[in-house]
């Protein structure tokens, strides 16, 4: 049976999407079964972020309409790879479909895949609760700012109300000189607000930004970060990248500084 | 000059606000179940009033009510 995980975060461009895209890239790496359920209705674009836009036949409105099966709505990432992608409609016309038609439908290839991956819309309205509630595990993901956080605290107590096996943390956008230079939050320093377990921390760099339907260069941080977050679910293990790693020492210090009048 | 323990003291201080503060709809429905659930057990006039207050990372209830009879169970309405 698929681990259901559901990306969220409240505030909106916190890197959601992209998460999701380069956790299943990752899990699958590690040879695991992934499927990507984008559930943001109308403002989505995980199929953008993996660069499948030009690949997708149906939609998941389709596939409820039963305009089609789901098994050829799903568009495969990569020949090598196990990994799919279940796009989502490009408009909010079917913003009354309930969770419970969505976690049905779910049901049907849930033997399938290890792990089915739900990109949560911004916010803790409907559509939010459409994709907790397709879920039984959540990941929150927060950058290291005021409003993030509030947020994300905000979701964490709505989150208790589903009862999920867990809600974890992920910190996106760790600018290890900030860090370094006290001027941005640690990451324990917002497990220990927000109260859920830190799972991953993700350093910010251009290449993830600029990397839309482009994989990720393996010589990157964010490319280490992601492995480690990936093994952190697929083995159970509890390694956090150090955003603050290259920042450190003699070297570091010159970078960082260079790296803040920049 | 923003340093990490201004922020998260910061920090603190608005989630705690916002955990606290309840909305009107909140505060109503809490005081029409309360009200129903205390008929059952108490003859009362007056409405009953809450208070929630901090008290360090958890919250304090308090319900004050002015009860002019302890219902004897065979007299609980079915």
């Amino acid at each position: 049976m698929a681990r259901k995980i559901v990306i969220t975060s409240g505030k909106g461009g916190v890197g959601k999407t992209t998460i999701t895209a380069n956790l299943g890239i990752a899990l699958s790496e590690l040879g695991a079964k992934v499927l990507l359920v984008d559930i943001d209705f109308g403002l989505n674009n995980l199929d953008v972020v993996l660069g499948l836009e030009n690949k997708v036949c149906y939609d998941i409105s389709d596939v409820l309409s039963c305009r089609c099966r789901l098994k050829q709505a799903l568009v495969k990432y990569d020949e090598k790879k196990s990994l799919y992608i279940l796009p989502s409609l490009n408009s909010t016309s079917m913003c009354s479909i309930s969770g419970q038609s969505i976690k049905l439908m779910l049901e049907s290839v849930d033997m399938l895949f290890d792990y089915i991956i739900l990109d949560c819309p911004a916010g803790i309205d409907v559509g939010f609760h459409r994709a907790v509630s397709c879920a039984n595990q959540a990941i929150v993901v927060a950058t290291p700012n005021l409003t993030s956080i509030r947020d994300a605290d905000k979701v964490v107590s709505v989150l208790k109300s589903y009862r999920l096996d867990a809600v974890n943390l992920v910190v996106n956008r760790a600018r290890g000189d900030l860090i370094m230079s006290e001027k941005m939050l640690l990451p324990f320093d917002i497990e220990d607000i927000l109260k859920i377990k830190l799972i991953g921390v993700l350093p910010e760099e251009d290449v993830v930004f600029l990397s839309s339907g482009y994989r990720i260069s393996k010589k990157s941080e964010s490319f280490k970060a992601f492995k480690i977050l990936a093994n952190n679910l697929h083995m159970g293990k509890s390694k956090i990248f150090d955003a603050t790693k290259k920042y450190s020492g003699f070297f570091g210090s010159i970078r960082g500084s260079i790296k803040r009048r920049v | 000059m923003k340093n990490n323990k201004n922020e998260i003291i910061r920090l603190q201080s608005i989630i705690e606000n916002d955990r606290i503060s309840t909305s009107d709809n909140f505060n109503k429905l809490l005081m029409s179940d309360l009200t129903d659930l205390l008929k059952d057990y108490f003859d009362f006039k007056d409405n009953l009033t809450l208070n929630i207050e901090r008290n360090g990372s958890c919250f304090q209830i308090g319900i004050n009510l002015l009860v002019t009879r302890i219902k004897n169970f065979i007299n609980i309405e079915q």
